[in-house]
């Protein structure tokens, strides 16, 4: 499925009389990546599974006006980063809850998830990005896990690169420190 | 190449940390993503025609919302009609005979005249004079003896 590249499938896409089995290409070539990127930001599975269907359905809807000015992966990292935003906003929105207790609430998740299967050192170094704030956590995960270039990580984030090699590095160092001390 | 660059950059930064980054402790459940593109079609395919059952933009607590503020607005307007002072303009059978008694008057009663021209602006002409309902038919009824009595034709052979 790989072999397709971004430029074919939105080709196919626009030019065939086919779009679905266009998108169905798309949706496999890039299931796993926005999965993940959910997941990590989430930590449940039943929520990522509901939030990364949402973010295929919101492509679909715009790929049709999506003129590839950014990369398709890069687009829809934008689109599943914000969609994880906006879920993990509406949960404290919706029980008035500060920061903290999300990040208290996604680590009780990783205890008693069962598609959780990480070692003791593992949950530790979770926990430890759990702890980070909000958009320090985005940009570890991007780098660390995801492994993309800052330039990436820009046009997703709307950000400079600088400040994002400023947030990875500043996170990494309370990572290491929370792992060490915990 | 950009790999090394960043494993590089951690290994500068936090080396205990790097030898953590291979393990993916996360799982999904068997099958998941073999699963995944079929129920993303499904939710593609019930969303549009949940979108198309709600009218579009028209979902249905909108038009409720619509529908009663169209009804509260067509109230709000039907007593405010109510309410307001009946106004008529006179039919050409009625002007006439105003005229007439307007021409009568300014001969006769150059007061009364002058209070029926006072309420409607002295540069108003006779044809967009403008009178209450009930003034017209209290003027008619009032004035209908005298009509009777001296008819402006009179007024004429009076003059």
């Amino acid at each position: 499925m790989e072999h397709y590249s971004d430029e074919q499938l939105l080709d196919l896409f626009h030019n065939s009389d086919n779009p679905n089995y266009a998108f169905n290409l798309l949706i496999k070539k890039y299931q796993e990546k926005v999965y993940w990127h959910v997941r990590r930001l989430v930590i449940d599975h039943e929520d990522t599974n509901d939030i990364v269907q949402d973010v295929f359905v919101k492509a679909w809807k715009n790929l049709d006006r999506f003129r590839a000015e950014s990369g398709l992966f890069t687009w829809l990292y934008r689109i599943a980063t914000n969609e994880a935003l906006t879920f993990l906003n509406s949960k404290k929105r919706r029980f008035f809850i500060p920061w903290h207790d999300v990040e208290n609430t996604l680590t009780q998740k990783l205890e008693t998830d069962a598609h959780f299967s990480g070692n003791e050192i593992q949950k530790k170094l979770q926990k430890a990005i759990l702890s980070l704030p909000e958009k320090q956590r985005i940009v570890f995960n991007m780098r660390y896990y995801d492994e993309l270039k800052y330039e990436e990580m820009s046009q997703i984030l709307d950000t400079s690169e600088g400040a994002l090699k400023a947030s990875y590095h500043h996170a990494v160092k309370k990572v290491e420190d929370y792992v060490k001390n915990h | 190449m950009h790999n090394d660059d960043i494993n590089k950059e951690l290994r500068d930064l936090a080396p205990g940390l790097e030898k953590l980054k291979g393990d993916n402790p996360f799982q999904v459940p068997a099958g998941y993503f073999e699963t995944l593109p079929e129920s993303i079609n499904n939710r593609i395919h019930s969303t549009s025609s949940s979108k198309k059952g709600a009218f579009g933009f028209f979902t249905l607590p909108r038009l409720a919302i619509i529908t009663t503020a169209v009804l509260l607005l067509a109230f709000a307007g039907y007593f405010f009609y109510l309410q307001m002072p009946a106004e008529t303009y006179l039919t050409e059978a009625e002007q006439e005979l105003y005229d007439d008694h307007l021409a009568w008057y300014s001969n006769y009663q150059t007061d009364a005249y002058y209070d029926i021209l006072m309420d409607n602006g002295f540069d108003t002409e006779f044809s967009e004079l403008v009178f209450e309902e009930d003034d017209v038919l209290e003027y008619l009824l009032s004035y209908t003896g005298y009509y009777l009595d001296f008819p402006p034709d009179a007024a004429d052979d009076i003059w």
